[in-house]
């Protein structure tokens, strides 16, 4: 079973999350998007296990993110259906240093239910003006290889409002 | 080809194919290799009376790829010079030992203490220690992923350095980046698996900043360069400077010494890799060949192997790089033999065949030999660190190279063979020299019309304009000993022109480290490029105050297909000017690297090359850090001196670049004019006599004048000689070499002079308080350009970034 930790930036960091979002807006309207937003960029944790859900508040809370600057969410879904997530990982076989090094850390901790972990990046899209179509799917998908990951060694995974 | 039943590794029915079959087997394997070296292979299988398995073909092509044996440098090379006067021919039996080597053995520097038999160069450094150093480039994995290409390279280039002797201690980087222009990609269309050059920067950028910044390495030294010749082909050097003590500097393996694995698992990473760095840049090529580091694993591997030196636990060491552990067992038993147990090699995952285990270029994995009674101590250390160590086998004396599989013998290869069996490349270059290649009039501009427009202009341009954006990304104060950084000045906003750094904080002796590298010239006349690419190392060298006599420097020539008889030509004539300059300039060449057949194919189908690029990376030593200069104007009312002679030499400048000028006269080199200038400069700035210098290399004088002014936040006032035989325009913008720009205290006017007394030696103006630029050419005032608006503009193109 894998379970998902959401780490969301609280205000002081979420300046630089805008930015990038800027960034990303300018580059959809360019790819013909212009209808789609960014809204946020954030880290993505996955651990997978036989673990129990207090083990991964405190992985997420002692491990994953500074309680003073940042919050998490654990298996947050899009809030509508305009929302859309694409997550972006490695890979199977790909090198992930930033996950060994949380496997490492929880393995510190003491907690030894989680077998796996994966690192990625989850961007959060909005569509501001017309009703989501099949086709924004599948251009999202292609911008996003175009322009948010290698395909060579990264893979994305849309998640729609249900 | 069959397989056997209940075997890991696969027979190659070998012995019997014809030369279609042969070529077909090695393109199909991804080996790489000619018809030629298959049938080398081939005899050598028929003389064991057996087929050769899979693991054995896979070791031979990675130990004879072009990145690991240099066949081309190494091979037979016809050179033929055609010019209008007739053809001349030379025959270069090993172009690498006639022209690089053969200046470093005929120039017999005694600080020299590991040339061109190890990881990476050594000199000496004091009494007790030594400082090693090696460039490298990984630039088609940073073509297919810009990130862990660039991460990886700068990774394995701190490998060689831990891997030097008995392991260095890395104290400081060096990176420099060839990138196509920006926006580039909008106009060419972009091919299936071609990254846009802002996204390539972006990557590469990154994935070095990440790697070093994590190992606590500073990054003091580096580069960026603009080249449309560079769109879908970059080039991603990465450099390292280790520091170590003199009695580890040499290693030896003995027979009856294990073979222990230190570092990180084995996966499929990087497979093929060296291999694929010989092959042109297409689609469909196996996401394999790209590897993601882990600098936190490599840092613990680090502080293990250094240890371990410090009590002596091991006798020989070397880094896992291009074929895995193939290439760095079958180099480290190249004088005994080997016997390898893949089963006891740590695997990431399961499923690898033993082939791929052996070949595997999974990062972060150093070899070593060591006696058996010092295994319990090395594994304590690794424990204590919290890094795998594993006995993976021993060295024998047998000669051979025996890989085992679970009791199965996968590879038994001749260790001779495997080393010096390849056969010669040979190969025709040619070069021709014609009058018209020279020929182009410098513009004609109305300059007076508009008179600062091209100054600011030229700030701007990419190759001119700061880099803040990306050295600011990058740690320069780590491990406390840098003195001089990438950027210098009250502001810390000057670009400095080399670094210098403290490897022994109990000692005020340090490092100078600087580069020179410029592609337009090579686009023109490769031969003074590479003249340009080492007077412009040294000259930055010199800047800050390194001292020639204890100097070495390193080559990394980068050039497309090489099977392009005028390519090769190219090459060839910058390996001669290395022979000839680096006796000129006293300076001998330490290590080196190539990488070759940088090439992609466009959407037409048609395969492009690079040009052809040399960098040139210095190291010297400096006996007083603190008598060394920086590049920032210090004091209104010093004298500004023009060091160096100007003339008329605009070709593969930035003046014509920014015009798209085509032609035009490449600066020529005045070795032994520049050595004695050199040494008067290093005198001066010896004695105290220099307050700053900067060298003048890209938008020539007028952009070394301006820089002046934003690192030291004040101005200038210019006089340009009156008895000029060119435009205004040339002599502000025209790059020729070995000149600088000093700054005097008007008490020290009549010492300099007796230095400089042979030299070219022209009083500019003045430092003046006062923030701005003046320019006055027989009285009239040319350039008038305010400091603060100067830095603006310098600072633009990082803005935007």
């Amino acid at each position: 079973m894998i379970k998902k930790v959401l780490v969301e930036v609280s205000s002081i960091l979420k300046k630089n999350s805008l930015q990038n979002c800027k960034k990303i807006k300018n580059l959809l309207r360019a790819s013909g998007l212009g209808d789609v937003e960014c809204n946020t960029i954030e880290p993505l944790y996955g651990l997978e296990g036989n673990f129990s859900l207090e083990e991964i508040q405190r992985i997420a809370q002692e491990l994953l993110c500074d309680p003073i600057a940042e919050k998490f969410i654990i298996d947050a879904e899009p809030k509508d259906f305009k929302t859309i997530f694409l997550d972006v990982w490695f890979k199977s076989g790909v090198t992930d240093p930033v996950a060994e090094s949380v496997l490492k850390a929880i393995r510190d901790l003491n907690i030894m239910t989680i077998e796996n972990a994966f690192f990625g990046m989850r961007y959060e899209f909005e569509e501001i003006a017309q009703a989501r179509e099949k086709s924004v799917d599948e251009k999202l998908i292609f911008f996003a290889n175009q322009h948010l990951l290698n395909p060579l060694v990264q893979q994305c995974q849309l998640i729609k409002y249900s | 080809m069959n397989q056997l039943e209940n075997s890991a590794t696969e027979t190659i029915s070998f012995i019997s194919l014809n030369h279609e079959a042969l070529s077909r087997l090695s393109k199909e394997k991804l080996l790489s290799l000619s018809l030629q070296e298959m049938l080398s292979i081939q005899n050598y299988f028929r003389s064991e009376a057996r087929e050769p398995k899979d693991i054995e073909l896979e070791t031979i092509a990675q130990t004879w790829s072009e990145h690991c044996k240099h066949k081309t440098f190494k091979g037979e090379i016809l050179y033929t010079e055609e010019s209008s006067e007739g053809k001349k021919e030379k025959v270069y039996d090993d172009l690498l030992e006639q022209t690089i080597v053969r200046a470093t053995l005929e120039l017999k520097k005694k600080f020299c203490l590991s040339v061109f038999e190890d990881n990476a160069g050594v000199i000496s450094f004091d009494k007790k220690q030594a400082v090693a150093f090696k460039v490298e480039t990984h630039n088609h994995p940073s073509a297919l992923e810009p990130y862990g290409g660039a991460g990886t390279g700068i990774g394995g280039v701190i490998r060689d350095i831990l891997g030097v002797g008995l392991g260095a201690k890395p104290i400081l980087n060096t990176d420099i980046f060839c990138v196509g222009e920006f926006g580039a990609s909008f106009s060419r269309g972009l091919e299936e698996n071609i990254l846009p050059p802002e996204r390539i920067l972006s990557g590469v950028i990154a994935g070095v900043r990440d790697y070093g910044n994590r190992m606590g390495i500073p990054t003091t030294n580096g580069a960026v360069l603009f080249h449309k010749g560079f769109f879908a082909n970059p080039l991603v050097f990465c450099g390292t400077v280790g520091f170590l003590p003199k009695d580890k500097v040499k290693k030896k393996v003995s027979a009856g010494e294990l073979i222990v694995s230190i570092g990180g698992k084995t996966g499929r990473d990087g497979i093929h890799g060296a291999t694929f760095s010989s092959l042109a840049l297409e689609k469909d090529i196996s996401a394999s060949v790209v590897q993601i580091g882990h600098a936190i694993m490599e840092k613990k591997a680090m502080e293990a192997i250094l240890r371990a030196r410090d009590q002596n636990l091991f006798s020989a060491l070397t880094d896992c790089g291009a074929g895995g552990y193939s290439s760095s067992v079958g180099e480290l038993a190249s004088g005994c033999g080997a016997k390898v147990y893949l089963e006891n090699v740590p695997l990431k995952y399961q499923g690898l065949k033993p082939w791929e285990i052996w070949l595997s270029e999974s990062q972060e994995r150093m070899v070593l030999s060591v006696p058996k009674e010092n295994l319990k101590k090395l594994e304590e250390i690794c424990l204590l660190e919290d890094v795998g160590c594993s006995v993976i086998g021993e060295f024998t004396d047998s000669g051979r190279l025996e890989v085992f599989y679970k009791c199965e013998k996968t590879c038994d290869l001749e260790l001779n063979f495997l080393h010096k069996g390849i056969p010669k490349v040979r190969k025709k270059a040619v070069w021709k020299i014609f009058p018209q290649q020279k020929i182009c009039e410098v513009p004609k501009i109305n300059f007076y019309k508009n008179p600062s427009f091209l100054l600011k202009s030229l700030l701007k341009e990419p190759n001119i304009a700061s880099k803040k954006w990306i050295i600011k990304q990058y740690d320069h104060e780590v491990q406390g000993g840098s003195v001089i950084k990438p950027f210098v000045g009250l502001r810390q906003n000057g670009p400095s022109d080399a670094s210098v750094s403290r490897p022994d904080l109990s000692s005020w002796k340090g490092v100078v480290v600087s580069n020179g590298i410029n592609p337009r010239f090579g686009e023109l006349d490769p031969y003074w490029m590479a003249a340009n690419a080492m007077d412009e190392a040294l000259r930055n060298l010199v800047s800050v105050g390194g001292d020639l006599k204890k100097c070495a420097i390193l080559d990394n020539f980068c050039w497309g297909d090489v099977s392009h008889e005028e390519i090769l030509g190219g090459l060839v004539r910058a390996a001669q000017a290395c022979y000839d300059f680096s006796k000129i300039f006293n300076v001998p060449f330490i290590s080196g690297k190539d990488s070759l057949n940088n090439t992609w194919r466009d959407q037409k189908g048609e395969v492009l090359s690079i040009p052809g690029t040399l960098l040139i990376s210095a190291i010297a030593i400096v006996e007083d850090v603190r008598k060394c200069v920086t590049m920032d104007f210090k004091k209104s009312g010093n004298l500004i001196f023009l060091l160096g002679e100007t003339k008329e030499e605009l070709g593969g400048s930035m003046l014509y670049d920014l015009l798209r000028l085509k032609g035009g006269e490449v600066p020529k080199v005045n070795g032994k004019g520049a050595y004695a200038m050199m040494q008067s400069l290093q005198k001066a700035i010896q004695a105290g006599l220099v307050q700053s210098c900067h060298d003048l290399s890209e938008g020539g004088l007028g952009v070394a004048l301006s820089e002046m002014c934003i690192g030291g936040s004040l101005g200038a006032e210019i006089q340009l000689p009156s008895d000029l035989n060119f435009s205004d325009v040339a002599f502000l913008y025209s790059e020729s070499s070995s000149r600088w720009l000093i700054e005097v205290e008007p008490k020290y006017l009549n010492r300099l002079k007796k230095i400089f007394s042979s030299a070219p030696f022209t009083l500019l103006g003045k430092v003046k308080n006062e923030l701005t630029l003046k320019i006055f050419s027989h009285k009239k005032r040319i350039v008038n350009l305010g400091v603060l608006e100067m830095e603006k503009i310098w600072n633009s193109f990082s803005e935007k970034q």
